[in-house]
Formats: C-alpha cells, structure tokens, sequence
C-alpha cells in the first residue's frame, strides 16, 4: 500500500517535470496542465494574503512566467513545483506590499498568550455563523508572518516541512508561529463571546 | 466546548470554503499564449536559422584559409642584408656567357630555397636577372654570398651592362648586389 502511494507520488511528479519540460518547449496544453494543478493554490495563497483578487492575479500570473523566464531557478531535487511555486508567489507578494507601503512588520517571538480559558465557552455564546466570521475577519488581521502559517498549514494543509521550504524559515519555528497564530485568533474569540454574554444578561 | 477545539472546527469550515476558491481562468488562456510567444522568442526562425548555418561555415571556411595564408607568410624577411646560397640565384639572360656560374648539383634544394623566397616575397620574382659584374670576373665561386641592397649611380650601372633608360631615370636607382664571403661584390640587379 505504501510502496503503491510511493510510486503514483513519483509518477506524478516524473509527469508534472514532464509538463514542465513541455512548457518550457512552448507547449500551451502543458502550461494548461501545470496551472490547472498548481494555479488554485498559488492564487488562494496570494488572495489570502493580499486580500485583493486583483493583486492576486497579478502575482499568480508573474509567478507562471517567472517559471517559464527564469527555468534555472526551479531545482526539482531541491523542491516540489508548488513549494516552489509558492515561495516565488511569496516573494512576489511581498514585494507588491513593500511598494504599496502595506507592509505589516513581524511581531515580537516573546510573545506569550495564554492559549485557552476554562471560563471561555464560545460555543455556548456565539452561533456558529458568528465564529466563522470573527475568525474570518480575525485572520485578516493577523500579521503576515503568522497569517503565512495559518493560510499554508491548516488553509492548504501543506505539512509542516513543505511550510517551512516556502517561507524559509526552520520547522520549529513554523510550529510557534502556527501556535501563536492559532492562540491569537482564539483571543479574538473573545470580546465577541463577551458581548454576547451581556446581550443574554439583559 | 473548549475554544481552541472550537476554532479547528471554525478552520476547517473555512478551510473548505477557502478550497473552493479557484484561479481565475482567464490567466490561463494569458498564460498558454505567453508560453508560446516565449518559445517563440527564444528558438530562432527555421530560415534565419539557415542563414546562421551558413554564415558559420563560410566564416569558419574564412577564417581557416586567413589561418593557412598567415601561417605560409609568418617567417619575417630582411630588407637590407641577408646571406643566401648564391647558387640559389639563377643567372639571368645579360649573365649569358660572361657571367660566372652559379649552379650547384644540390638543385633539388635550389629549387626548394627559390619557392621559398618566391613565396615570402612574390615581387622578388618581377626583379631584373643578375648581372655579373666585370671586376667578378677571375675570382672564385664563392661557398657563402649576401645579399646587399644599396643605391647606386645610373651611371656606374651602365658600366656593369645593365639596360637603364637614359630618359627620366634618377641618378640613383636601387639595386641589389652578391656580395662573396670576401666582401667582393660578384653581381648587381635593379630594384624595381
């Protein structure tokens, strides 16, 4: 079973260097082929963290032509195409944000939150429509470094390892800022549990 | 429920709504034609690409040829002075008779020495043939000569036999002169 896993992962990825050896080639069918698999994910990643579908757009589509520009740059020993992929549409977006001014400085690693409450009972307090749309409107304004993380680990459900290759940075610390993404949006819970309890108090 | 249970539940339901959202396809169509006006852009045209072929071969044919002729001309040649087999010197026409012979049995080697000069310098072919000069006569074939080229009378030219026009000559024509191992001179030709 697993060797059977082991081998479509190969062949997939043995037919994805394929398609983009064909692209390279001025195949059209193949950059199609590539970008229906890898473009969903380069978009979501980029509109998530630009929130701006116009902007997303534009770096999705710089990202694919960088690939075909620039073909040195993507090792395939070194990384799957959609890690790649991703730490190009980063790099790109963050680019974007410096020349907008939009960009949001790292926060401080001391940090500390403390995670969860025995009192708290969002559940009993919020509808569940509420709670999506806090968290919603929570990760947006979470800071990029801890926004990445959310939107990449549990958005996309890359593992840990293809994480830390998009953002450069060491698995540990995708872990912490996972964490204190995951705390901080737990936080932002709060006032609107809050709220609600005095509204039941009326 | 204990919220941070709560907000995997809240991430998975956004999760699924953030799956649902695709790449917008009009990039797609952008992107297919970029591929292949790029590859376009990077492969030459099959009829420009002839003409490189072409250029090549011919410059590689040129350069070649510049090669082999360089290679024939690289050995420098004196002007002034330079010590030759006399015998590498045919006698001309006015030796006829009174000049002192200059043949060897190496002709196989005169021959050699002859194509070689011809070719380092193909004017020396157009020079006048030497004269032997009244004083050479009598003194022995020389083993080693040189050759001298020097300016000389028109009219101490004429003395030697040699056929110099009397109209719009200069008083001095360049010729060059064998000079014997023993600092004799043996014979003269004109320069032209």
């Amino acid at each position: 079973m697993f060797s059977r896993r082991q081998h479509e992962q190969r062949s997939d990825r043995q037919s994805e260097l394929d398609l983009y050896r064909d692209a390279l080639q001025g195949s059209g069918e193949a950059m199609s082929a590539l970008y229906r698999r890898h473009g969903p994910l380069v978009y979501r990643f980029t509109l998530r963290m630009s929130q701006n579908p116009s902007v997303a757009e534009e770096v999705t589509q710089e990202v694919f032509l960088a690939l075909l520009r620039q073909p040195e740059r993507f090792n395939p020993q070194r990384a799957e195409l959609s890690t790649w992929l991703c730490g190009i549409a980063r790099n790109q977006l963050s680019r974007h944000l410096e020349r907008n001014q939009r960009f949001v400085p790292l926060e401080s690693e001391d940090e500390v939150f403390d995670m969860e409450s025995p009192d708290d009972d969002p559940a009993d307090c919020l509808t569940r429509k509420e709670a999506i749309e806090a968290v919603r409107q929570g990760l947006e304004e979470l800071s990029i470094p801890l926004r990445e993380v959310i939107v990449l680990c549990e958005l996309e459900e890359l593992t840990y390892e293809q994480t830390s290759l998009i953002l450069a940075i060491p698995v540990g610390t995708v872990r912490s800022r996972l964490h204190r993404a995951k705390v901080r949006l737990a936080r932002l819970l709060r006032p609107v549990v809050v709220n609600t309890d005095k509204e039941r108090l009326r | 429920m204990k919220p941070a249970n709560h907000l995997e539940e809240i991430l998975a339901e956004l999760r699924s709504e953030h799956r649902a959202l695709d790449a917008p396809p009009s990039l797609e169509a952008h992107l297919v034609e970029q591929t292949k006006r790029l590859a376009a852009q990077s492969r030459p045209a099959p009829r420009a690409r002839t003409w490189v072929l072409g250029f090549s071969f011919a410059f590689a044919v040129l350069l070649a040829c510049g090669l082999a002729v360089w290679q024939l001309n690289r050995k420098p040649e004196p002007v002034q002075s330079h010590a030759m087999e006399p015998s590498a010197l045919k006698p001309g026409p006015a030796l006829t008779g009174s000049a002192p012979s200059f043949t060897s049995p190496k002709s196989s080697h005169h021959k050699t020495t002859r194509a070689i000069a011809a070719r380092n310098n193909p004017a020396r072919e157009s020079l006048t043939p030497f004269v032997a000069l009244p004083a050479s006569e009598g003194l022995p074939l020389p083993a080693q000569a040189s050759l001298v080229r020097t300016r000389i009378q028109t009219s101490s030219l004429r003395q030697y036999g040699l056929d110099v026009p009397a109209i719009n000559t200069p008083q001095t024509v360049l010729a060059e002169v064998l000079v014997g191992e023993d600092g004799l001179p043996r014979a003269v030709r004109l320069v032209p």
